[in-house]
């Protein structure tokens, strides 16, 4: 009984406090409560409070080099703009989703550039055909702007032939957003000390793809150092940053469109060939151990810390690498390199773009966030932005050390103006992708070879695009 | 409720005398402790679970308009589906229907073993608990411990245990088991990573049996014990004939939510393996998790999953009702 | 010889605890070590001892996280959490349990089958229905918003509550309610001054559950609060990752800023449980 007493009389005391605690922090942050509701009349009274702007990201490691930028935009226009982050994806998702359903999107928004379509088709976001004139579009890198941001022939012809698509109320060239964020995968990182050790020339990249397993053989033989590492836990990566690419220089453009639309085989050689050499790392056995639950992150840890001689990543690893601790100096970077005997005798990488800025229809300064995002992407304050995080505009920024860092400036060298993927039509359809994707780790676990993935694949294949009304012309 | 009024109807038929008013009202004046919780639920519970119901018969991507209140499903963001949804993922697309009945066929695996495994291993702790006086509050303490560091630091700590060059091949091989070892890691070889993560999850399971098992513990009588000593009843008979019958309750409270925690769960899945290597630690809720907020977006997709779901744990947790209330009551 | 059998019995008990509970603590410890080293070490070696003790992780972690202002957001909404969570289902319990109504049965079937409700697929509903409710959004008023904020975690917690509850009450011996019955007690009378005074065990149980499931809670908090200053504490936390390279040391120091407060709130709750019955109680 006493025992019941003090319990209930010990919850109550918390409770007292906590109501006492309530109270506190109500009146605490009154002034915030009442100056929200007073930024949101401001335009009916020019004169009167200075708006206050928000964009969300999911991207953490992004907030300072927005927030450096949203501080000169300050300075310049004496509108405020608060970053948020949420992460990782799925939470960002989930945010941005619950919040359209309750009208609280922020003023601008990040998004996965190309994603942008289903919230425009949903009137989420404020339209920016023709707002985006010729002055701001020559800001923008070749392959950005006018690939993903704008709604090209082929998106459109293949959303209408699809009956789930959901933006099939948007018309070719309609655009609702702009790039600030881009980079390319494809990139192959190797340690030289660890290829001088194994008697290699570490200044020598390898011209063709069995000159690298040879590398990576003889890395493993002469000092037991595992050849490669990247982050295969994600499913993704060994489908578009190694077979996709590889798969390009090997077939052709054509060929690549025409076997991914349901116009060709995954049997055909230039395909066959791919499999077959990816698979060999693993009959090699030149993965790092434990590679299946390596994800992208760890995989650029354990390379930094001499784990494997080479990393595959893009052009967003550099910085990671070199903040864990890595010398450039012991970096050798080179372009995945083609199979022999492919249609193309190197691969051309090109900037893709990867996040998107826009301004949402409920954003009560849309003229504000507008100016923001033109701000946010003018060459000398995505200069700002990539020299803080170290990570790739979608702008073309001074090729300039001082400017934006010495380690970005290498790498953006390496892009010329365009790649085959620039101008490819393939469609990777859901069920296919799939297949390919766990294929892909099945070579790892030994539950599959080449052959037989061959024929599921090309089954997969044809089996969505009958569904679809037949194979994409 | 609706069902309580028409039972309530029925009764004057069954050929009992009829009761006043006032009679009903008394004797079922019980129903005012529930009324609470029933209103919460009626609140904040029931728009949801019809919505997320008739969601499933729907393509949503959640972006456009859809609401049953009033109803409201604008396309193309929105679209009806049918029982397309439910066809999908039960036979129709072969990849996915692959996954989902793999999937499923782990999350029926683990309901098994994580369950057992955390009966059987916090069975006995909750008993020496129990039992010992001295350091007992240390040692409860100590043991709910990973109830509390739950999360991603778990997540880590264990990851860093299997790994290859990890704490548990280290032990391995330094006591002559290296021929044991997982050369590519506990969780990256398909043959050992379920096994791996279950134990974990017994593990992460195991201090919230074990507070029910104590508390349960607490409400038996010690009178009892002194009866059967008395008998001359051996202590593995007084575990048998005592504690395990009147801690059935409990048993069946730790089994219920062990299952549906298994089968709903993809925290721990989505952090430590994301469902690999290569699908071999799929399991449904984390696909209903990647179906309805990874790049997807297919929200009726992963209600319908949910759903399938949820009428397989319903009847898998009534069986279980029937099973153990039986063995109690005889 | 029986004493010498009771003597293993309650030696074998003891290393039974001793190995299990080192099982437990060694993440603990892990974590602990984690915040004291750099984070090159952190990744890179297996010892649970730092090479070097960097005591100004865990301060600047500190300083970063503005600790009151967001601990007492935290606190204020465990509290109505676990409060309104054991008052409303301690009382369902005890009506499923002791108490006979027309539908019981089935009503309580009914809430054991909403603990098999799936929790991602409501979250969108649950938004609507907040926004309908004028519980969320930019004019919503802290009090609202955290309002909003409890009751679905509440009647969230409602099925696994009431189950507990309602076993444990079933569970107590049945002469107690009839020796109060006879007395002339009422049915409130029963369960508040004798059911409830019993049932600390469950109560710290229940209770301990959810303080630890709402102190951590992350998604749900993250989507309905939009105002900064009214974040709780995990969220607050994610504002530290702001490198490109995972601080593990600032994380695992965070991460045990964040969790002292569940511990000392386990350590003052864990005496309920061995305290709740005896058999002096019962005979009454």
């Amino acid at each position: 009984m006493t025992t019941h007493k003090r319990l209930v009389s010990q919850l109550s005391l918390i409770a007292v406090a906590a109501l006492v605690a309530a109270c506190g922090t109500a009146t605490t942050p009154a002034p915030q409560a009442t100056s929200a509701p007073a930024a949101t009349t401001a335009p009916a009274q020019p004169s009167g409070n200075e708006p206050e702007l928000t964009m969300w990201t999911w991207k953490v490691f992004h907030v300072p080099g927005l927030e450096a930028v949203a501080k000169n935009f300050e300075a310049k226009e004496g509108v405020k703009v608060k970053i948020t982050a949420y992460n990782p994806d799925e939470v960002y998702r989930t945010k941005i989703t619950t919040s359209a359903q309750s009208g609280d999107l922020p003023d601008i928004l990040s998004y996965w550039s190309g994603g942008q379509w289903e919230l425009a088709a949903t009137d989420q976001l404020v339209e920016l055909t023709g707002v985006v004139d010729p002055a701001w579009k020559a800001n923008f890198l070749s392959g950005t702007y006018e690939k993903s941001s704008t709604l090209t022939q082929s998106t459109y012809d293949t959303c209408q032939k699809d009956p789930k698509c959901t933006y099939k109320n948007l018309k070719v060239g309609q655009s609702f957003s702009v790039p600030y964020l881009a980079g390319q995968a494809f990139f192959v990182y190797a340690n030289k000390e660890i290829l001088q050790k194994a008697g290699l020339d570490p200044n020598k990249a390898p011209t063709t793809a069995e000159e690298w397993m040879d590398m990576m053989k003889t890395v493993k033989a002469k000092t037991g150092t595992p050849g490669l590492v990247t982050g295969e836990q994600n499913a993704d990566v060994l489908h578009y940053w190694m077979f996709n690419p590889m798969m390009m220089t090997s077939c052709g453009q054509e060929k690549y469109d025409a076997i991914y639309n349901g116009n060709g085989s995954f049997a055909d050689p230039c395909v066959l060939n791919v499999f077959k050499w990816i698979n060999d790392i693993q009959t090699n056995d030149l993965w790092m151990p434990n590679i299946l639950q390596t994800n992208i992150d760890p995989a650029d840890v354990a390379f930094s810390q001499g784990k494997a001689a080479f990393d595959l990543g893009g052009t967003y690893t550099l910085g990671f690498l070199v903040a864990q601790g890595m010398k450039t100096e012991n970096l050798l970077s080179f372009a995945l390199p083609p199979l022999k005997g492919s249609a193309y005798s190197k691969l051309e990488v090109s900037a893709f773009a990867l996040i998107d800025a826009m301004v949402t229809k409920t954003s009560k300064h849309q003229k504000e966030a507008l100016d923001f995002i033109k701000f946010l992407t003018t060459p000398e304050q995505m200069a700002v932005f990539a020299k803080t995080v170290g990570d790739f505009p979608a702008v073309k920024v001074p090729l300039d050390p001082d400017k934006i860092g010495p380690v970005l400036v290498g790498l953006m060298s390496a892009f010329s103006g365009k790649s085959p993927f620039d101008t490819s039509k393939a469609q990777i359809l859901e069920e296919p992708g799939k297949v390919l994707k766990l294929g892909l780790q099945q070579f790892i676990t030994k539950e599959t070879t080449p052959d037989d993935l061959v024929k599921k694949i090309d089954a997969a294949n044809k089996a969505a695009w009958d569904a679809k009304g037949g194979p994409l012309k | 409720m609706a069902q309580a009024s028409t039972q309530a109807a029925y009764r004057p038929m069954s050929g009992r005398k009829r009761k006043s008013f006032r009679q009903h009202l008394q004797d079922n004046a019980g129903i005012l402790f529930v009324l609470p919780a029933v209103i919460t639920f009626l609140v904040f519970g029931l728009y949801t679970v019809i919505y997320s119901v008739i969601l499933s018969f729907f393509r949503w991507n959640g972006f456009g308009k859809f609401s049953i209140l009033p109803f409201a499903c604008a396309p193309p963001a929105c679209q009806f589906a049918g029982l397309d949804n439910f066809a999908y993922f039960l036979y129709q697309e072969p990849t996915m229907s692959g996954f989902f009945w793999q999937a499923l066929q782990h999350n029926l695996i683990m309901a098994v073993f994580v369950t057992a495994g955390t009966v059987l291993v916090a069975l006995p702790i909750a008993i020496a608990l129990n039992r010992a006086a001295k350091g007992q509050t240390i040692y409860r303490v100590l043991i709910m411990l990973p109830m509390v560091t739950a999360g991603i630091a778990v997540f880590y700590v264990w990851s860093f245990i299997y790994e290859p060059d990890g704490l548990l091949n280290s032990v391995l091989e330094s006591v002559g088991l290296g021929f044991a070892a997982a050369k590519q890691g506990w969780l990256g070889q398909p043959d050992r990573a379920l096994t791996s993560l279950m134990i974990v999850m017994i593990w992460s399971s195991v201090p919230m049996a074990v507070i029910l098992y104590l508390a349960g513990l607490q409400t038996i009588e010690k009178d009892l014990y002194e009866a059967a000593v008395i008998d001359g009843a051996s202590a593995w008979q007084q575990l048998w004939n005592i504690t395990w019958p009147l801690l059935l309750p409990v048993t069946v409270v730790i089994v219920i939510t062990s299952i549906n925690g298994v089968l709903q769960g993809y925290e721990m899945v989505y952090l430590m393996t994301y469902g690999g290597p290569a699908g071999h630690t799929e399991v449904v809720g984390l696909q209903i998790f990647k179906y309805g907020f990874g790049d997807q977006r297919q929200l009726g997709m992963a209600s319908a999953m949910s759903w399938a779901l949820f009428v397989l744990v319903f009847i898998v947790a009534l069986v279980n009702l029937r099973i153990f209330r039986s063995r109690t009551e005889v | 010889m029986d004493k010498l059998r009771s003597r293993i019995a309650l030696g074998s008990a003891y290393i039974v605890l001793t190995l299990y509970a080192l099982l437990s603590l060694y993440p603990f410890l892990w974590m602990i070590s984690s915040a004291l080293k750099s984070n090159q070490e952190v990744l890179a070696s297996k010892s649970l001892i730092p090479s070097q003790l960097h005591f100004e992780i865990i301060v600047n972690t500190w300083d970063q996280l503005n600790f009151f202002k967001y601990f007492t957001n935290s606190v204020i909404i465990t509290v109505f959490v676990v409060i309104g969570i054991v008052l409303v289902y301690s009382m369902a319990g005890f009506g499923f349990a002791r108490t006979k109504f027309v539908g019981s049965n089935l009503l309580f079937i009914s809430f054991l089958g909403l603990l098999f409700v799936p929790g991602v697929t409501v979250l969108v509903p649950l938004v609507q229905l907040l926004k309908a409710l004028g519980l969320i959004g930019r004019d919503a008023t802290l009090p609202q918003t955290y309002f909003g904020l409890i009751m679905p975690i509440i009647n969230g917690a409602g099925p696994f509550s009431i189950f507990l509850f309602r076993n444990y009450f079933a569970s107590l011996p049945s002469e107690l309610h009839d020796a109060a019955r006879v007395d002339g007690a009422s049915n409130w009378g029963v369960f508040f001054r004798i059911f409830l005074p019993l049932a600390t065990p469950i109560i710290a149980t229940v209770g301990i559950l959810n303080v630890i499931g709402t102190w951590n809670a992350y998604i749900w908090p993250s989507i309905v609060l939009n105002n900064p200053d009214w974040y709780t504490l995990p969220l607050k936390l994610k504002d530290l990752d702001l490198q490109i390279v995972i601080q593990w040391n600032v994380r695992m120091a965070a991460s045990l800023i964040m969790i002292t407060p569940v511990i000392v709130v386990f350590l003052f709750l864990q005496r309920y449980y061995i305290r709740g019955l005896t058999a002096g109680a019962i005979r009454g």
